[in-house]
């Protein structure tokens, strides 16, 4: 993935509206991007926002076809029948409406109503994802501070209004809020309206912020892409703590509130604590002497502890080098990455050997928040349980390979192992973690067809699918669903339109489990024949001979992919030989 | 006013993504490929940027070619 210098935070503003064209060019050779139909209906003016906003999506891999409606004609757009909208039938839809939208003449219910009624026809209408802007404050308070507290009040109407589009996403799975409110605060109001953009130019805020509104849509987008980064890589000396602890002893580290870059780097590790809490996953890489510094992480009284960390490379090797480990260990890639050091040499050793990896602009604890805040890196649109878990998962495995590390052969470590699995039907109580996982795995993915939350229901209640999802379970403990299967029944045969799986659970045989399932599945439908695709990325080598090992016959090869067959025998043989107690009975 | 026209051309082949235009004052939004409101919106933008001028919304309304531009900057330059 190219990273471009002017698209991270802080942006370069005016470079970015000058320079449209020619950073488009600058990705043009990109390659394996997601392709995704974008519709933005107009309240305010569009102009270049379409254009910047395709700048930022090209950046995190996402090519977006974009519809532009009329100016302010979203209600009607969205409401009547609009036969270049059905044609288009957009994937996600933007409504870009500031506070100039509000017609303060009416109640809050009444304006609130009117962009309820419209996200219901929308959603029944394209079944896709609904981006909805809430409103910013306007640039003047008739009541002066009794605004916000009087019932004739714009800024009580406004903030009410957000409240209640709040309230409505937290009901609605596919309906996000591209929070304008928050972001025109950042900004600041009186920057953000320019009156001269709106009466010329009906502009809803000022052209100069256009890139940061574009940045702030991108990151709901790539965040429901799949595109989220998903692991920090930190360094210890100066970046967790002040002072470097092998000069200073770890009893004379600024951490915490008795100086005031104590005070600092303990609030940073406190908000690299509360991203580990939401699912990110932590690593260190420190030029250190790793005794003294596991001694400091595991006994000084800090908001972060060795056990927060599910892999660290302490010791004095390259940087990128310790990288590379880390990336082969935890199964990522670079791209899945964010690095932060307070060492601008080792920020640039880094990049020059990992290109795809993502640094921040600064190298000083005072802007480390800010910085990984403002750059979106981990924008969570939807927050599964699974989240909360993935470090304690990534610890058991640890443990699996410390384990493994006793066996001779690998076949007796994974009996070993006492590992379970419940395989079943798509459920409702599973839907989002089947839709996180189908939308963001790499690796093994076979065709990389993405499926939203609404198709992945349709599908579990449609006779003519089969589909399947796996959680595994072992004596080090849980990895929670870990993959999901995709298959259409037609002529006598199921073809699997997609099947994933974590990079968690890679080698340990549960795709001989889910399979043995499929077969029991087809065989109860009288399916003699399964046929596979598997379709090449830059990422999903490790499933390039999957179907082979699983007996399956190449059909076709076609210029970019694979088509495989497997007949099923009537003497069928279980491929999970009791490696995996295969408990959840699955009745497709 | 030669040093405006050099700025103002930099601007416009920055807009336009083109580096080989030239420009003259007679020139109008009927001469160049791509110069509709967007454009002009950008143009104006970029202009007020560079010269560090705020244009008021009358003045910009009875711009009819690049000469016109120019001479606002100018008479906004020497208010200064």
């Amino acid at each position: 993935m190219k990273i471009i210098d002017e698209l991270i935070y802080p942006l370069d503003r005016n470079f970015i509206l000058k320079n449209k064209k020619k950073i488009k060019r600058a990705f043009s050779k990109e390659k394996n991007l997601i392709k995704i139909k974008l519709a933005i209906l107009s309240g305010v003016t569009v102009g270049d926002i379409k254009d910047i906003i395709d700048l930022f999506l090209l950046s995190n891999g996402i090519e977006a076809e974009i519809y532009v409606g009329q100016y302010n004609r979203f209600y009607e757009d969205a409401l009547f029948e609009n036969k270049d909208l059905e044609m288009f039938h957009p994937d996600v839809i933007l409504i870009h409406t500031t506070s100039k939208n509000i017609n303060f003449a009416n109640s809050i219910e009444n304006e609130y109503e009117k962009y309820h009624a419209l996200w219901k026809h929308l959603k029944e209408k394209f079944a896709c994802k609904i981006i909805q802007n809430n409103f910013d404050l306007l640039d003047y308070r008739i009541l002066g501070n009794k605004d916000c507290y009087d019932l004739s009040g714009r800024v009580y109407f406004l903030q009410k209004i957000n409240m209640l589009f709040s309230e409505y996403a937290m009901s609605e799975k596919s309906f996000f809020i591209n929070d304008i409110n928050y972001l025109s605060a950042q900004i600041g109001l009186e920057q953000w309206h320019n009156s001269s953009h709106w009466y010329l130019y009906k502009y809803g805020f000022a052209i100069e912020y256009i890139p940061d509104y574009a940045y702030n849509f991108s990151k709901i987008m790539k965040s429901l892409c799949g595109k989220n980064k998903k692991c920090l890589v930190l360094d210890l000396d100066n970046t967790l703590w002040g002072g470097i602890i092998g000069d200073v002893g770890q009893d004379y580290l600024a951490i915490n509130s008795e100086s005031p870059l104590g005070d600092a780097y303990e609030d940073f590790q406190k908000y690299v604590k509360a991203l580990k809490n939401i699912g990110i996953v932590l690593t260190l890489v420190s030029k250190n002497e790793e005794s003294i510094a596991v001694k400091a992480l595991s006994s000084l009284n800090m908001p972060l502890h060795e056990n927060d960390f599910v892999a660290f490379r302490i010791n004095w090797n390259r940087k990128s080098d310790n990288i590379k480990e880390i990336l082969a260990e935890l199964n990522l890639f670079s791209d899945a990455l964010v690095f932060v050091d307070d060492n601008s040499f080792e920020k640039y050793e880094v990049t020059q050997s990992l290109p795809s990896i993502t640094t921040i602009k600064s190298e000083y604890i005072i802007d480390f928040i800010r910085h990984i805040d403002r750059n979106g890196f981990f924008e969570a649109t939807s927050l599964v349980l699974d989240d909360q878990f993935r470090t304690s998962y990534y610890q058991a495995d640890k443990k699996r390979q410390n384990e493994s590390q006793k066996f001779e052969n690998y076949d007796a470590y994974l009996r070993s192992l006492n590992m379970r699995s419940i395989v079943e039907t798509f459920s409702a109580k599973n839907v989002e973690r089947i839709c996180q996982l189908i939308n963001k795995t790499n690796q093994f993915n076979l065709t990389q067809k993405k499926y939203s939350i609404e198709e992945i229901l349709e599908m579990r209640d449609d006779a003519n699918y089969i589909t399947m999802s796996a959680t595994l379970d072992d004596k080090f403990g849980s990895n929670g669903l870990v993959s999901a299967l995709v298959a259409h029944v037609d002529d006598g045969s199921a073809t699997i339109d997609n099947w994933v799986m974590s990079c968690r659970v890679f080698k340990r045989n549960l795709e001989l489990g889910i399979f043995d399932s499929l077969v029991a599945a087809c065989s109860k439908r009288q399916l003699r024949k399964i046929v596979g695709k598997y379709r090449k990325t830059e990422k999903n080598a490790f499933v390039a001979q999957l179907y082979d090992s699983l007996g399956f016959l190449k059909q076709a090869s076609k210029p970019d992919y694979n088509v495989y067959e497997y007949f099923i025998e009537p003497g069928y043989l279980k491929k999970n030989k009791n490696y995996i107690l295969v408990e959840g009975v699955f009745n497709g | 006013m030669d040093k405006i026209m050099e700025k103002i051309t930099i601007i416009f082949r920055d807009v336009f993504d083109n580096d080989d235009l030239s420009i003259s004052p007679d020139m109008s939004s009927a001469d160049i490929d791509g110069w509709d409101s967007l454009a002009q919106i950008n143009l104006i933008v970029a202009m007020e940027k560079e010269f560090s001028v705020k244009f008021i919304i009358d003045d910009i309304l009875k711009l009819q070619n690049i000469g016109d531009m120019a001479n606002l900057i100018e008479k906004y330059r020497a208010r200064k």
